[in-house]
């Protein structure tokens, strides 16, 4: 038979088997979700919303998304499509909008979830004061269970304080690549601490909820004892225990230098030898000339202190009120 | 002498410059068209091709306009100056100084005008694309303050065209006068180095100063931000200009003490 028609069949077959899939989830009419979307509960089961499909990462800018008035008042369609996969692990949803965007998002079976993760990988994401964020490493592969040493609890504050490393999960093989299962917390009494988002988290850590666990009270973590884990992590924690004050106070010193500099050293400077060189030069042109230098940068300079007077003047009066 | 000097510095930079900016009218109108297909609600694979070409050929036209200055600049200056057409140059009963104004004046003469063509091209492409003006400058009233500050952008630009030309005056001039063999080569070569030079710094400049900068501005009131704005404006302005003059010195200096056209 012709290529082509046996690839047109396969692709119709398939059609139809999804098609008859979908048919059958949406006719089972058990697929509801709460408010955020962030929860979809399905025969008797409770999902969580876990990683990507179709390009889109559920993070909490896809879930303002999928809040935001117009899109969200513009659903037409809450499923359009339910996948089973294995034991009802997975399932997919696709929101239709009527103006025509979609969310796909997978939601993972909550309950057994940390069951099925494979392995863990640390990437090491540093947040310093000004919301900048660097990576500090690209990342570590460790097995799973090494994430779970001693139960302990820590303070919220300590946890904002500290954490700096988002852990990702590999799990389901295909279906899902990576998605956030919690975070590494190095303490500044050296302990490598892992919070499990999938027991202290409502929607799997996303910026929205982890700003709700920074002002518990007390949260559960795990201390990690794994020497060789610990060792990896050597250089990691290193860093992000570096008090980053001292480093801005740094770049501030560095920036007035290179400001002095350029405005006033190498003016005072150039205007000096001007001077000289006006007073040396035979030739009534040069003489004239560095004349103009000098008097162009006696000028600035006398500008420039004139303008910081004034600017100081201002921003103080501004803070006082005035 | 001055003028017929002007006259004909001018005549040689307009000489194949005035065609591409007359070229890139059309070009602009093509491009603003290209803009709207693009911009239409189902425009075709084909039309979406034949935009993106027609919108790539007016950039590089546009960019010929902008470019092409610069480099008829340089040519006049090392051809009239450094080359064997020098010996004839300076045979002619005008100071040295009055060589280097008219070099100077005919090059920003040429470059405000590429300029205002770039300008002129950019607004007829975004008339044709459809671009809604009245809603870029609604609720926008104009204050003295930015008067001041776009007089400020005014003064300070023309200065930094006028001390990059004067730049690549020094650099051809130090080349022609270190080498008898490359002068080209060394001009192109000191250039580089200079301006690399700067930049490299100025760019560390930004890296480490940007954040803190605009943290600062940002956290001022939007008049207090303008008179900080004009008053830093001035000291910048009369280092610039510092720059420019002792760029003209350098230049003139090794003119007249330097030169070896032998």
């Amino acid at each position: 038979m012709n290529k082509k028609l046996c690839l047109f069949f396969a692709i119709v077959l398939a059609l139809l088997t999804f098609g008859a899939m979908a048919f059958a989830a949406e006719d089972t009419g058990e697929l509801t979700f709460n408010e955020s979307y962030n929860f979809a509960f399905y025969k008797g089961n409770t999902y969580i919303y876990a990683t990507e499909a179709d390009g889109w990462i559920i993070d909490s800018s896809t879930l303002d998304y999928i809040d935001s008035v117009t899109l969200f008042d513009d659903l037409y369609e809450d499923v359009k499509a339910i996948y089973a996969y294995g034991n009802d692990e997975v399932i997919v949803v696709t929101l239709s909008f009527n103006a025509g965007g979609r969310v796909t998002i997978l939601y993972i079976n909550n309950n057994d979830v940390i069951n099925s993760v494979g392995n863990g990988i640390f990437e090491t994401y540093t947040l310093i004061p000004n919301g900048r964020t660097y990576v500090e490493s690209s990342y570590i592969e460790v097995p799973r269970e090494k994430l779970f040493g001693k139960k302990i609890t820590i303070s919220g504050k300590e946890l904002v304080q500290y954490s700096s490393t988002s852990v990702s999960g590999h799990a389901f093989g295909e279906i899902i690549t990576e998605y956030d299962m919690g975070k590494l917390i190095f303490h500044e009494d050296g302990r490598v601490l892992f919070l499990n988002y999938y027991e202290c988290v409502v929607g799997a850590g996303y910026l929205n909820t982890e700003t709700e666990i920074f002002l518990r009270e007390e949260v559960i973590v795990y201390e990690i004892t794994d020497e060789e884990i610990l060792e990896q992590l050597g250089s990691g924690k290193q860093q992000t225990t570096q008090p980053v004050e001292e480093s801005e106070d740094v770049i501030v010193i560095i920036l007035i230098a290179m400001l002095a500099l350029v405005f006033v050293v190498i003016p005072l400077v150039a205007a000096i030898l001007s001077a000289v060189f006006s007073f040396k030069a035979k030739k009534p042109v040069y003489k004239k000339l560095f004349r103009t230098i000098s008097a162009l940068l006696w000028a600035s300079l006398v500008v420039m202190v004139i303008a910081v007077v004034i600017i100081i003047a201002v921003i103080g009066l501004e803070a006082l009120g005035f | 002498m001055l003028k017929k000097l002007l006259r004909y510095d001018l005549k040689f930079l307009f000489r194949y410059w005035w065609i591409a900016a007359v070229a890139s009218l059309p070009a602009s109108v093509m491009g603003g068209f290209a803009i709207k297909l693009l911009n239409s609600e189902f425009p075709t694979t084909g039309a979406i091709l034949v935009a993106v070409l027609m919108i790539l050929a007016t950039i590089l036209t546009i960019v010929a306009v902008a470019v092409m200055p610069t480099i008829m600049i340089a040519i006049r200056f090392y051809k009239n100056l450094y080359s064997d057409e020098g010996y004839l140059t300076f045979t002619l009963p005008v100071s040295r100084a009055n060589l280097l104004n008219s070099k100077i004046i005919s090059s920003f003469i040429i470059e405000m005008a590429s300029v205002l063509t770039v300008a002129i091209n950019v607004l007829l492409m975004a008339i044709i694309a459809g671009a809604n003006f009245s809603e870029i400058f609604q609720g926008y009233v104009f204050r003295v303050g930015d008067g001041i500050l776009a007089l400020a952008f005014v003064l300070l630009f023309s200065l930094l065209v006028v001390s990059s030309t004067l730049l690549m005056f020094v650099c051809i001039s130090v080349g022609a006068v270190i080498t008898k063999k490359h002068k080209v080569l060394a001009a192109i070569g000191i250039y580089y180095g200079v301006t690399g030079f700067v930049s490299g710094f100025s760019q560390l400049f930004v890296s480490l100063s940007s954040g803190l900068i605009v943290g600062i501005v940002l956290s001022m009131k939007e008049d207090v931000r303008t008179l900080v704005g004009s008053l830093m404006a001035l000291p910048i302005i009369l280092i610039i200009a510092a720059v420019v003059v002792g760029l003209y010195t350098l230049v003139h200096w090794i003119m007249d003490r330097k030169l070896n056209l032998s």
